[in-house]
């Protein structure tokens, strides 16, 4: 992991790296992190201002639902 | 569930994890966000803008619904451009000089394709036209309808089954959305996923389509209105069957049994070891014979 840039440092997390962003140019935005562990992190943008974002977080807690989120999965299955 | 606040701040942001994040829940929308109408019209809005803007006509391909995500991979930008191209090269049957330029937005599912050249005084491209064709066979159920029109058939056919092919995979279905320069409007044509595949099906194996116009005499022995079927019993004993023109049956009545003087077109679909693996049969005239 060491890198990747870091995205965030949350003190309760340790350092969050942009994974993929889902949603950018469609309002809300949608980007999934993950920390040094490889633990996936699912971004819901609630409100963003010039001087204050808001987001709603959700850890994603089992692997299969990795899938969900894993664009590079899908389009090898799609293919 | 918990929410992230980033405060920005000139010495150093600040980040902050609250796990209260149930004023924030209640905020989620409950309904999708967008409605599929107003994404509907924000393509139309979109693309219409983009040709005019840019004096290019423009084809937006949007997969939706069965492909859960707002994303669509290299692959199929690819394919369908690729495509896309040699579909509209085929209907003049002329190479154009650059191929299909692809504009799209990252996150998003939609795919514009615009036209690079050919652009007359009138502000008018070989494009409308070609992409007149296209819609044409995209609108229409069955292949031939517009085919008749595309000067390089053979093309034409293995180009759409290769855009049928994209499309399939993904698993979406599809709509395409046009605009020209000059519209005022656009044009929108949709096909379901189990459209897609039933095209697909139909097409495989399909390498290029023979037609043929017969004459022939023989006795009108079935007639069925509803499902638009007949079945002529010919001078040699054999039986010609298949579909009823749209025109004739309106035009016409008939009489069963009775001789008949007939107009039919027939088309061979021949596959690649030219074989021929479907025939189609269209009754387009029948005149009562007196001798």
């Amino acid at each position: 992991m060491s890198d990747k840039e870091i995205f965030m440092y949350v003190k309760e997390l340790g350092n969050l790296y942009l994974y993929d962003v889902l949603l950018e140019f469609i309002y809300p935005r949608v980007f999934v992190c993950e920390d040094s562990f490889n633990s996936k992190f699912l971004f819901y943008e609630m409100s963003s201002n010039h001087d204050k974002d808001v987001w709603l977080v959700s850890r994603i807690s089992k692997l299969e639902y990795y899938d969900l989120i894993d664009r590079k999965k899908i389009d090898s299955k799609n293919i | 569930m918990f929410s992230i606040t980033k405060n920005y701040k000139t010495d150093g942001d600040e980040i902050e994890l609250s796990l209260n994040a149930k004023e924030w829940i209640k905020m989620l929308p409950s309904e999708p966000v967008f409605s599929e109408k107003e994404i509907v019209d924000d393509i139309n809005d979109e693309t219409l803008q983009f040709a005019r803007e840019n004096n290019v006509t423009t084809v937006a391909i949007r997969l939706f619904a069965g492909s859960d995500r707002h994303h669509i991979s290299c692959n199929f930008i690819n394919d369908v451009s690729s495509a896309f191209t040699s579909l509209t090269n085929s209907v003049s049957g002329i190479k154009r000089k650059q191929p299909l330029e692809v504009f799209m937005k990252a996150g998003s599912c939609i795919v514009n394709l615009f036209f690079p050249d050919q652009i007359n005084l009138f502000n008018e491209s070989d494009a409308i036209y070609e992409m007149g064709i296209v819609n044409e066979v995209l609108e229409s159920k069955n292949l031939s309808e517009g085919l008749s029109k595309v000067k390089d058939q053979k093309k034409f056919i293995e180009s759409y089954k290769k855009m049928l092919d994209a499309i399939r995979k993904t698993g979406s279905c599809v709509q395409f959305t046009t605009a020209s320069p000059n519209s005022t409007k656009t044009k929108k044509i949709e096909l379901s996923k189990e459209e897609v595949l039933r095209r697909y099906d139909y097409i495989k194996d399909i390498n290029h389509i023979e037609k043929e116009t017969l004459q022939v005499k023989g006795k009108l022995i079935a007639m069925d209105v509803k499902t638009k079927r007949f079945k002529l019993l010919l001078d040699d004993g054999s039986i010609k069957a298949g579909e009823v023109g749209n025109e004739l049956l309106e035009s016409t009545s008939f009489e069963l049994p009775n001789s008949y003087d007939a107009k039919i077109d027939v088309e061979k679909y021949i596959d690649i070891k030219q074989n021929c693996t479907k025939e189609k049969v269209v009754l387009k005239t029948l005149v009562k014979s007196f001798c």
